[in-house]
């Protein structure tokens, strides 16, 4: 589906940029881009926990067991739920309803800041424990070879993926406030559309965490 | 507003999912575990990427992009995978020496503190 040429002030200055729908293109493909290397960034760190996890099959399994297993999957619905509002929102701008698309995103920055605010509930349980990366692993309920590799995985997993969601965060409130004061409609709102996409990419790395950190 | 019933559509099909990924790790499936979770969260990924992030209207590059970006993915971790599996055990960390310095198991005390950062020469 290709969105109609748009009057939007942007002077084309080559010819394969000369109309809207080749600049949504553009923008899109290099989204994608960016987003890949993100999942390449990830994949690094799940590449980590799979070795880690094939060494020390045992403790890794029962891990989940010294985990607050309510507040993950908590946290896995405010996300799931936090992205569809944003494709909603995507949807509202498209169609021209551009408070509608404001307030949605609003209300996925509240979902957003209620993730990071269940991620530091378990993380001071997690220091209260002695449940600390590295060479501070000091937890005496799950002291087995291995565990503090668990928890330095979870520990660097989850915080790369929560500065990710700041991130996301910060980008979310922007493109409210920027829709709030009329920029985007629903001849223009490829931005909405690239931001919406990093935030899904935070979902779905979050989507592969739980159920490794929380479930198995 | 045809589009606003597929994205919820999806949600619901998402939060189904998650559901059923919670159920599942209460049940004793052994080592089909971590195979579910990882392939309903594959089915999740695919749903968010398709129909959120605008796949299904952009066909050529963007899927070329992430489709590769999957495949090295899959490289990297299949052939670390691959290697470790063949190591011999006493090669594995930690290693042939013994475990030492684990909380609660030969000391008592306070907790242990972290050495001193040191420098290098």
């Amino acid at each position: 589906m290709r969105h109609e040429a748009s009057p939007r002030p942007v002077e084309p200055r080559a010819l394969h940029f000369g109309d809207e729908a080749s600049r949504q293109d553009a923008a899109h493909l290099g989204m994608w881009i960016f987003l890949a290397t993100e999942v390449l960034l990830f994949s690094v760190l799940f590449t980590a926990y799979a070795l880690y996890r094939l060494t020390y099959p045992g403790v890794f399994q029962q891990a989940p067991a010294h985990m607050d297993v309510f507040l993950g999957t908590l946290n896995t619905f405010v996300l799931v739920v936090s992205s569809i509002l944003v494709a909603l929102a995507v949807d509202a701008i498209r169609n021209g309803r551009d408070f509608a698309a404001a307030a949605l995103l609003a209300l996925s920055v509240l979902l957003g800041i209620a993730f990071l605010f269940i991620k530091a509930a378990e993380y001071t349980k997690h220091v209260h424990d002695g449940a600390l990366p590295g060479a501070w692993y000091a937890y005496e309920a799950f002291a087995l070879p291995g565990a503090n590799l668990y928890f330095t995985l979870y520990w660097v997993m989850t915080g790369v993926h929560a500065v990710h969601v700041l991130v996301g965060v910060g980008v979310l409130v922007t493109l409210a406030l920027r829709t709030l004061a009329g920029e985007f409609g629903a001849r223009f709102h490829t931005p909405v559309e690239l931001g919406g996409m990093y935030w899904h990419l935070v979902d779905v790395v979050w989507l592969f965490l739980w159920p490794l950190l929380y479930l198995t | 507003m045809r589009g606003g019933v597929r994205v919820l559509a999806v949600g619901a099909v998402l939060l189904a999912l998650a559901t059923l990924s919670f159920g599942l790790s209460r049940l004793p499936l052994g080592a089909w575990a971590v195979p579910a979770a990882l392939g309903i969260a594959l089915c999740k990924a695919v749903l968010i990427a398709f129909f959120f992030m605008h796949l299904a209207e952009r066909p050529g590059g963007p899927r070329l992009v992430i489709g590769t970006a999957g495949v090295f993915v899959g490289i990297l971790v299949g052939l670390v995978l691959a290697e470790a599996a063949a190591r011999a055990w006493p090669t594995l960390p930690p290693g042939p020496f013994p475990v030492s310095r684990l909380p609660g198991t030969e000391r008592s005390g306070p907790p242990r503190a972290a050495p001193p950062w040191l420098p290098l020469p």
